[in-house]
């Protein structure tokens, strides 16, 4: 647009304004450094841009401006309805549920990581003794010519030696494979992890559990992840930090209510998920120590090309609740406390500090009942209530449910009871109250060998248990305040700064009112903040 | 002057009741005295590592080549160990901001020049050193980079600009310094405190 074109348009707009007793703004920006008390239309244009979309507007939006009196609804809900706006809401829930797993976790069992040193083959340290019986033992660096009649590798070399497991060693070498992560490359990996075989040497089927020297990383690899820090392995890992946002999204997306993003049993996977959920994660091996991710409770998962990049969504099984019960959430906060503290502080505004402090000393035998003890209690009493909610979940670094079959809440688990030193499985250890794991008498003698999701939980708390998290947010009581703390949050995000007392007396449960009204609409909720007049004055 | 004087005069002779508008070159108000009740506004934030560099391939239309090597540095949180994005303008951001806007401003202008993008040359070539045209390209410059529309052309706001546009200490200015210079302005907007905080 030429300038005379514009100065044209900016008499047009002032003699139209005189004609029918509108107050027109001047095009021109004010000059204004220092507090104002509302910023003109092309600075909220940019300042709702940013917001909503995470850019600046076009130079043609700023344009579109010059015949108007200010940013019209239409503009707004354009943004509010933009793949931009979603991605933002994905961004903003993601700040909110910490949604990110570093960089040194790994995501699968270190019995399924392949690495390589050099122009080595790749192969899995873990398995070494099991392969080549001692760990030591690399594969040669040459192609693995021989093979038997069920095709697995013959070994090149074969030692007796009583160090070796068995008192036998063995070296085979490479053979070359498509990885399912790069399929348009061909690597060396060391051809007895590179097996594919349903059964193993006992006749058992082979999988990501399955360690049997006749199991390798099946078909393609797919049952392996190269380690950590390779970019195959950070995909992966991102896709988990990611899903609980795209539930986020979805339920935003289709107007729903906010809290069926804590309740619903959809998720959503791109290819790496379903990569990961088909090949990386299982039900089988429940007391296996050390794996990442055991029974997703998903029946069926899509089949996706492994760099599919679309999300779609996926039923899960009625044991999920939404964003709570996902394998990043899970990863990220490795214990059911942990769960329930991000959940309180990012949802209820509830930040579990203890107002009392510590006590100045601590008994050489402190109470094991957190509820209980002297500086701990204040918190405990209802972070261990809540917590129960995810008594049936994988802890310490592991994801996966415990049907009931796996995990009964209600008796003793004998194995786990009775054993004490190295007796005990690391199951037991992780998940049972046993001699190893508790000193105290009271302890031992109460829940010893009960699941420790159980234990100091009077027969109604234990019904959380069973509910699942899903429970956290169905009572009205724990609706209002997760909504008060939505409002508040998001009013304080796009405000740039905390809410005064009076704002939280009286502007944040107006808020939550129309938000309530509107069906817990989060886009709603969102047009209600920017077209508040406090957005539209800066300092 | 002389088209503000008949946009002016147009308004005044319309009889529209407004006052004829004399520019206004007072430096704008820094710190208003007296009391100033700030406690239900918004608070101005400095852009996201993510939002400085989508904002900067919009008003550029060039993508930092290095962004994704700095964007921690830039303030960007993983949620893993960093749990909430840097907003501080530090001397490493500043340092960074000074780095991409080097980089795609260069872009922008050699694109400019070579493919005719009229991103930031589109009221200008690099042959214009007439007034009306710098003001009109810094005007154009100012709504794209710092959402400041400006309508007459000899608004203080410019002057710093068409300073850089037009000051050699000897001889004329070349293309190739013309080239440079309008580099500048564009290093100047992205680093402006007017596009790094909303």
């Amino acid at each position: 647009m030429n300038r005379t074109a514009l100065g044209a348009i900016v008499i047009a707009t002032l003699i139209l304004g005189q004609l029918f007793g509108q107050s027109v703004a001047l095009a021109d920006s004010p000059r204004v450094c220092g507090p104002t008390d509302s910023i003109d239309k092309y600075r909220l244009l940019r300042q709702l841009s940013l917001d909503l979309r995470g850019t600046i507007p076009t130079v043609a939006e700023y344009e579109a401006l010059h015949e108007q009196t200010d940013v019209s609804a239409d503009v707004l809900e354009a943004m509010l309805s933009s793949d931009a706006y979603f991605t933002q809401v994905r961004g903003y829930h993601r700040s909110l549920i910490w949604a990110g797993l570093e960089d040194g976790m790994s995501i699968v069992t270190n019995r399924r990581r392949l690495a390589s040193a050099g122009n080595r083959p790749y192969r899995i340290k873990q398995l070494r003794r099991r392969y080549r019986g001692r760990s030591d033992i690399e594969c040669f660096n040459r192609e693995q010519i021989e093979f038997d009649a069920e095709g697995r590798p013959i070994p090149m070399e074969v030692t007796v030696d009583s160090t070796c497991r068995r008192n036998e060693c063995r070296r085979e070498g490479y053979v070359r494979i498509a990885p399912y992560w790069a399929p348009d490359t061909s690597i060396k990996i060391c051809a007895y992890d590179a097996q594919d075989y349903e059964l193993d040497l006992n006749g058992n089927r082979c999988g990501v559990f399955n360690t049997n020297p006749g199991c390798g990383c099946g078909q393609d690899l797919r049952n392996c992840l190269p380690t950590g820090g390779t970019e195959a392995h950070s995909r992966v890992r991102d896709a988990l930090a990611e899903e609980s946002t795209r539930i986020f999204e979805a339920t935003i997306r289709a107007g729903k209510s906010y809290f069926d993003a804590f309740t619903t049993r959809t998720t959503y996977v791109n290819g790496l998920l379903s990569h990961f959920y088909r090949y990386l994660s299982g039900e089988v091996a429940l007391e296996l120590a050390n794996g990442r991710a055991y029974d997703h409770q998903i029946d069926n998962i899509p089949v996706l090309a492994f760099d599919d990049p679309a999300w779609v969504p996926v039923e899960r099984n009625s044991v999920h609740s939404g964003v709570l019960t996902t394998p990043g959430f899970h990863l990220r906060f490795t214990s059911n406390r942990a769960r329930t503290n991000r959940f309180y502080s990012a949802f209820r505004c509830e930040p579990f500090v203890s107002s009392e402090g510590l006590p100045a000393e601590m008994s050489a035998t402190p109470n094991p009942n957190l509820r209980e003890r002297p500086g701990c209690a204040a918190c405990h009493q209802s972070l261990e209530r809540a917590a129960a909610h995810w008594g049936r979940w994988r802890t310490d670094g592991e994801f996966g449910f415990f049907d009931e079959p796996s995990m009964d809440f209600s008796a003793q688990r004998e194995d786990c009871q009775r054993c004490t030193g190295s007796e005990c499985s690391s199951f037991c250890d992780s998940y049972f109250i046993t001699a190893n794991n508790s000193s105290h008498p009271d302890e031992l003698s109460q829940w010893q060998g009960y699941p420790r999701a159980r234990a100091w939980l009077s027969e109604g708390e234990a019904g959380a248990i069973e509910t699942g998290p899903s429970g956290l947010v169905t009572a009205q009581t724990d609706r209002d305040t997760i909504a008060t703390c939505t409002v508040r949050n998001l009013a304080q995000h796009l405000l740039n700064r905390e809410l005064s007392e009076d704002e939280l007396l009286v502007w944040v449960p107006s808020l939550t009112s129309q938000f309530a009204e509107s069906g817990y609409n989060f886009q709603s909720l969102t047009r209600n903040l920017v077209t508040d007049e406090r957005y539209r004055t800066i300092r | 002057m002389k088209r503000y004087g008949f946009f002016g005069m147009l308004v005044f002779t319309m009889g529209c009741g407004e006052p004829e508008k004399v520019p206004d070159n007072t430096p704008p108000l820094v710190e208003p005295s007296g009391f100033v009740d700030t406690s239900s506004q918004r608070r101005v934030r400095r852009l996201s590592a993510e939002q400085f560099h989508n904002s900067l391939q919009v008003a550029t239309n060039q993508a930092w080549s290095k962004y994704e090597r700095f964007a921690a540095a830039l303030g960007r949180a993983d949620f893993g160990e960093t749990t909430s994005e840097g907003g501080d303008i530090s001397v490493t951001f500043d340092k960074l901001v000074h780095d991409a806007a080097r980089e795609t401003c260069l872009a922008a202008v050699e694109a400019d020049v070579q493919m005719a993008d009229n991103v930031i040359l589109r009221h200008v070539s690099l042959a214009d050193r007439d007034l009306p045209k710098l003001s009109a390209n810094l005007r154009y410059l100012f709504l794209r980079f710092l959402a400041v529309q400006i309508d007459a052309d000899d608004d203080a706001r410019f002057s710093p600009w068409l300073t850089l546009l037009q000051t050699k200490a000897d001889g004329e200015l070349s293309d190739n310094d013309m080239q440079m210079r309008w580099a500048a302005v564009c290093v100047g907007l992205v680093t402006h405190p007017d596009f790094l905080t909303y």
